[in-house]
């Protein structure tokens, strides 16, 4: 059986904004922003947040049991801080760089001059009012030495939806590279991959 | 000047390092939805400091059972890697080349390494090229066929056919050639059969480096393959270099693009010391290398 596909979600959820709209007698396209935050389509928005879902998946090396999951624990704090800070929340704003809190110096330089528009939601922020995550999904490829994980390669999937002017589906996908930094993961490298989903 | 050696380490990460590997592409295993990106552009970054890096490539002709760094060095590379432009090149150097050798006296650059181990060669050769070397990479020839053959073996492009009659009595053909461990390492050894002998086989080093790094392109993508080559080298090397600083250094060498790489060798003259067959090496030369490909990793022209 065809299952209810995001897009087609997307789409029924845009019909429900225009409803809510036209049932306020707004008159034009860009009355969100004075939409009433009672209203359906902004608890369509406020719908509960996902969560990041982090599995190990290949380990090279000796990776101790209970060593797993305080590493997906650490790695998911540093994931959640790029997601959140780089691409999820409210807008228009005009800084991101809580989304590179753990990023080396030359990782975030990158992240915030060269790549702005792949690494950060910088590109659309004008456009839209909120960005939410439909999916947050977290691999993580471990280099292990006695026991203890020693560099990961966190390859991720991150969708969501944005609202306000620009209502799309967007997807960005790739990998963060990290290595510990005393008992926190430091972000060295990035290949990150963004598009629109159709 | 200040010599900065950072570490050496050995065969499984000298693959790695000596490979310029592809840009990884995100793999398809994050599949969940039943959507299709459309439209996608890609960033990509790896830092490193200092941007360049340079390290020593080194052959050791040491036998089973011998300390691979207190050997002679049979093949000398040094190799910058430029983690912004993505840019890599070698600069190869005559194993005969006569020089100093600091705290020893004059003798064939390669005696360095038997006489101070990694970091007098490191010091020697940076001596010759005005380069200090971060890291130097040591590998025998038993390690370097069992990493040729560890990665499925690899294709160079000889410009000429030539043979040894001890290491491969039926030649190497010329024009692209695959070649596994043993033919590789023969490959990369042989002189006697080389029009420039010492000069010729340095390049067919380097056209080895190459095909490595070719290969090593294709696999990059593989999950667990650069974890699994400093594992291997953690497991059979002495290093002074930790796990996580190795995996973050395989993964500078993956970001760098094999259109840059450019691969020359000093050259220099021939000549007979106390009955010994050594060569003159070009320092002006060497020097002009060292300066031009210092800060960025790269020589316009041999």
């Amino acid at each position: 059986m065809k299952t209810l596909t995001k897009r087609t979600f997307a789409v029924w959820l845009a019909t429900l904004f225009a409803a809510s709209a036209l049932t306020a007698g707004c008159s034009s396209g860009d009355s969100d922003s004075q939409s009433n935050p009672d209203s359906e389509g902004s608890a369509a928005v406020d719908e509960p947040a996902v969560e990041t879902v982090v599995t190990i998946g290949k380990v090279t090396g000796d990776l101790a049991e209970a060593e797993r999951a305080p590493l997906k624990a650490a790695v998911k704090e540093v994931m959640d801080d790029y997601f959140e800070g780089a691409y999820l929340g409210e807008f228009p704003r005009s800084s991101f760089k809580q989304g590179y809190a753990a990023f080396t110096a030359g990782a975030r330089r990158d992240a915030v001059k060269r790549d702005a528009a792949l690494m950060s939601n910088a590109d659309i922020s004008n456009q839209i009012e909120r960005a939410s995550a439909t999916q947050r999904r977290v691999r993580l490829d471990v280099l292990a030495v006695k026991g203890a994980a020693r560099g990961v390669t966190a390859r991720f999937t991150m969708d969501f939806a944005t609202s306000g002017t620009l209502e799309q589906e967007q997807r960005v996908k790739g990998y963060l590279l990290m290595v510990p930094q005393g008992k926190n993961w430091r972000v060295f490298g990035y290949n990150v991959i963004k598009g629109t989903l159709g | 000047m200040t010599r900065t050696l950072r570490a050496w380490v050995s065969p499984a990460l000298l693959g790695l390092i000596l490979g310029v590997v592809m840009v990884v592409i995100p793999d398809s295993s994050l599949k969940p939805t039943d959507m299709v990106l459309v439209e996608t552009r890609r960033a990509s970054s790896v830092d490193v400091n200092p941007d360049v890096v340079w390290i020593l490539a080194v052959g050791s002709d040491a036998r089973p059972g011998e300390d691979l760094t207190r050997a002679r060095g049979d093949a000398l590379q040094l190799v910058g890697i430029n983690s912004v432009t993505g840019a890599a090149t070698a600069i190869g150097i005559p194993r005969d080349s006569y020089v100093a050798i600091p705290g020893v006296g004059m003798n064939r650059v390669n005696a360095a390494l038997y006489y101070g181990g990694p970091e007098l060669l490191a010091e020697t050769i940076g001596d010759m090229v005005g380069i200090d070397a971060d890291y130097v990479f040591v590998t025998s020839f038993k390690r370097f066929q069992a990493l040729v053959d560890g990665i499925g073996g690899i294709t160079v492009n000889n410009p000429r056919f030539f043979s040894d009659p001890y290491l491969k009595p039926k030649g190497f053909e010329e024009g692209k050639i695959g070649l596994r461990g043993y033919t590789a390492m023969a490959f990369a050894r042989v002189r006697k059969g080389l029009a420039a002998g010492d000069f010729d086989r340095s390049a067919n080093q380097q056209r080895v480096m190459q095909g490595i790094q070719e290969r090593l392109r294709e696999k990059s993508s593989t999950p667990g393959f650069l974890e699994a080559g400093v594992i291997s080298a953690m497991e059979n090397l002495a290093t002074t270099s930790s796990p996580s600083k190795m995996f973050h250094l395989a993964h500078v060498v993956a970001t760098l693009r094999s259109s840059k790489f450019t691969m020359c060798v000093v050259q220099g003259s021939l000549a007979n010391v106390g009955g010994a067959s050594v060569v003159l090496p070009y320092l002006d030369q060497a020097r002009r290398y060292g300066d031009e490909a210092r800060d960025d990793a790269t020589i316009e022209n041999c």
